[in-house]
C-alpha cells in the first residue's frame, strides 16, 4: 500500500517543515534513508491500526507521526532505542484514545454503486492491459482457478512459470498493487470515487 | 504455531493482547515479516472472495478485517480479478485473447460508447477489405483478357508477316517472269523480222548476211537465262540493238569483250538510231555492228558508256552459238 508523503506536511495538525525535517534527522542523518524509513513506518502503523480493526487507519497513522513529532525534542535527548517501537508506543495510546471514542462498531460494507461497479470493472480491464504480457498471463492464471484446487492450481502455475509457490504469491501481491493504484487513478479520471 | 498461522490469527483478531502486541512489534521492526504479513493478508482476501473461509472466520473478516477502506479496495480488487479470470473461455485461449484481443470482448458490453466505436471500426474494416478483394477479382480479370488479346494480335501479327513474306516473295517470281517472257517476245519478234527480210529477197540473190537482235541492259549472265544468239553460215553482220533508255548523252562508245576479258571490238562515237517507229516502242537503241566472223561459240560482255564520261551507261551479255 503506498503511503501519501503529503500528508506528512499537514499544518492543521501543527506538524511544521522545521518539526518534519527534526523527525527525519531522528529516523536517519541520511535524508533519503531517512524518507525512507518515514514511508517505512507510516505503511507499517496503518496495517497495526488495520489489524487493530479501526476504520480510519491512516488518519491514525498520521496522529500518531504528528504526535512523535512534536516531543521530539524531548524524545531525541532521552530515548535509546529503536524508533519503530517509539511509533508504536504512541500508536498503542492513540488506540486506546479512539477506543474509548468509538461507541458501536461500523457495519462492514463494501457494496457500491451498480454505475461504480461497472467503472471500476472498466478500469481494471484498462489497467490489465497496461501489464506486461508476463505479468497479465501471471496474474489472471493466478485468479483463474477453481475454488476447491486454490492451492493445487497455484503449485502448478509456479511449476510452469519456474518459480517457487512463494515467489508466485510475492508478484502476485506486486501486481495487485500496481493495479490497486492504476484503478484509483483511473476512477479519479472518470471522477469517480 | 508457524508464522504464518500465527499471523493468520493476528488478522483475524485470534492473539491474546501481549501476543498481539509483540506481533505489532515484530511487523515494525522485521522487514521480511512484514511483507510475510501481507501476503498472508492477500490469501484471507482471496479465500473470502472465493467462499474458502469457515462461516466463524468469514464473520470476523467482515466484522474486524474489512473495517479499512483500503482492505475494502482489495477485497474489491480480488473480486474483480477472479470474476475477470473466470470469464475468460480457457487459459490457453486467455494468452490468445492477450496476443491478439488487446480489448477485452467484455468491455462491448460494458461501454456502450466503445462498443459502438468498435462495431463501426469492425464494418469499416470489412467493407474495406471487401472492396479491395473485389477490385483486385475484377483487375486480374482484366489482366487476363488483355493478356488473351496480346497473344493474339501477336499471332495475327506474324500470319500478317509470313502472309507479306509470301506476297513478296510472289511479287518478285512474277517480275522475274515477265522480264523473261518480254525478252522472249523480243527474239521472236526479232527472229520473225530476220525470216521475213531472208524470204523477201529473191532466190539466189546475195544476202546482205545481217542478223539484228535487241539486247536490254543488266542481264547478268548468272542471274537468268542469257541472250543466246545462233549465227548461221550467211549471217556476216550482227546489228545488236543496245537498249539504253533515256538519252542523256549525243554518242557513246561500246566495248565488246570475250569471257576471258579479251577485247573483240570497241566503237566509238556510236549514237541513237534514227527515230523509227520500232524505236519509238520499244525505247532508245544504240547500233553496234559487229562481224560475226568475230564471234566465235561463246559468251560475251558489251560495255556501253557515253563517248566523254567514265559513267556506265550499261551492260549486256550474251552467248553466242553456230549453226551448221
Amino acid at each position: 500500500m503506498a503511503a501519501d508523503s503529503s500528508t506528512s506536511l499537514r499544518t492543521e495538525r501543527g506538524l511544521t517543515q522545521q518539526a518534519f525535517d527534526c523527525l527525519l534527522r531522528w529516523l536517519d542523518p541520511d535524508r533519503d534513508r531517512a524518507a525512507k524509513k518515514y514511508e517505512d513506518i507510516r505503511i507499517r502503523l496503518t496495517k497495526v491500526f488495520e489489524g487493530r480493526g479501526c476504520v480510519n487507519p491512516e488518519d491514525l497513522t498520521d496522529e500518531t507521526i504528528d504526535r512523535v513529532a512534536s516531543r521530539l525534542d524531548d524524545v531525541a535527548a532521552r530515548y535509546e532505542g529503536e524508533p519503530f517501537l517509539y511509533f508504536h508506543g504512541v500508536a498503542r495510546l492513540i488506540y486506546l484514545e479512539y477506543s474509548r471514542k468509538r461507541i458501536n462498531p461500523p457495519q462492514t460494507s463494501i457494496a457500491t454503486a451498480p454505475q461504480e461497479i461497472e467503472e471500476k470493472y472498466d478500469c481494471l480491464d484498462e489497467c490489465l492491459s497496461r501489464l506486461t504480457p508476463r505479468n497479465r498471463e501471471l496474474i489472471l492464471l493466478y485468479y483463474r482457478h477453481e475454488r476447491r484446487t486454490k492451492i493445487d492450481s497455484r503449485r502448478e502455475i509456479a511449476q510452469q512459470l519456474g518459480v517457487s509457490p512463494n515467489a508466485l504469491r510475492i508478484r502476485a501481491h506486486r501486481i495487485k498493487d500496481v493495479l490497486g493504484d492504476c484503478i484509483s487513478e483511473c476512477m479519479r479520471r472518470r471522477g469517480g470515487s | 504455531m508457524t508464522d504464518e498461522v500465527i499471523l493468520r490469527a493476528y488478522l483475524l483478531g485470534d492473539l491474546a493482547e501481549d501476543e498481539h502486541v509483540r506481533q505489532e512489534e515484530r511487523l515494525l521492526t522485521d522487514k521480511d515479516y512484514f511483507e510475510r504479513l501481507l501476503l498472508v493478508e492477500d490469501d484471507l482476501m482471496d479465500e473470502y472472495v472465493s467462499g474458502l473461509l469457515a462461516p466463524a472466520e468469514r464473520e470476523k473478516v467482515e466484522k474486524r478485517f474489512l473495517l479499512s477502506p483500503s482492505r475494502q479496495a482489495k477485497i474489491e480488487l480480488a473480486a474483480n480479478l477472479q470474476r475477470y479470470a473466470s470469464e475468460l473461455p480457457t487459459a490457453e485461449p486467455a494468452l490468445r485473447a492477450r496476443r491478439f484481443l488487446p480489448v477485452r470482448a467484455s468491455l462491448v458490453q460494458r461501454s456502450p460508447r466503445a462498443s459502438a466505436l468498435l462495431v463501426w471500426a469492425a464494418f469499416l474494416v470489412v467493407a474495406v477489405g471487401v472492396v479491395v478483394v473485389v477490385q483486385l477479382m475484377m483487375l486480374t480479370r482484366r489482366l487476363d483478357s488483355l493478356e488473351g488479346d496480346k497473344q493474339a494480335a501477336a499471332r495475327s501479327a506474324t500470319e500478317l508477316s509470313d502472309k507479306l513474306g509470301a506476297q513478296a516473295a510472289r511479287s518478285d517470281e512474277l517480275a522475274r517472269k515477265l522480264e523473261q517472257e518480254t525478252e522472249r517476245r523480243t527474239q521472236l519478234e526479232e527472229e520473225t523480222a530476220n525470216l521475213k527480210r531472208l524470204l523477201s529477197q529473191p532466190p539466189g540473190s546475195n544476202q546482205s548476211g545481217l542478223l539484228a537482235l535487241s539486247l536490254s541492259p543488266g542481264r547478268l549472265r548468272d542471274g537468268g537465262p542469257t541472250r543466246v544468239i545462233e549465227i548461221s553460215p550467211a549471217v556476216r553482220v550482227l546489228v545488236l540493238q543496245l537498249s539504253i533508255g533515256a538519252n542523256r548523252y549525243r554518242s557513246y562508245r561500246a566495248v565488246l569483250r570475250n569471257d576471258e576479258g579479251v577485247v573483240i571490238l570497241a566503237a566509238n562515237n556510236l549514237r541513237v538510231a534514227a527515230t523509227s517507229y520500232q524505236n519509238y516502242q520499244d525505247g532508245k537503241k544504240i547500233e553496234l555492228r559487229v562481224p560475226a566472223r568475230l564471234l566465235r561459240p561463246g559468251d560475251y560482255t558489251i560495255l556501253l558508256s557515253p563517248a566523254n564520261s567514265q559513267e556506265r551507261t550499261g551492260t549486256y551479255y550474251f552467248t553466242a552459238k553456230r549453226q551448221k
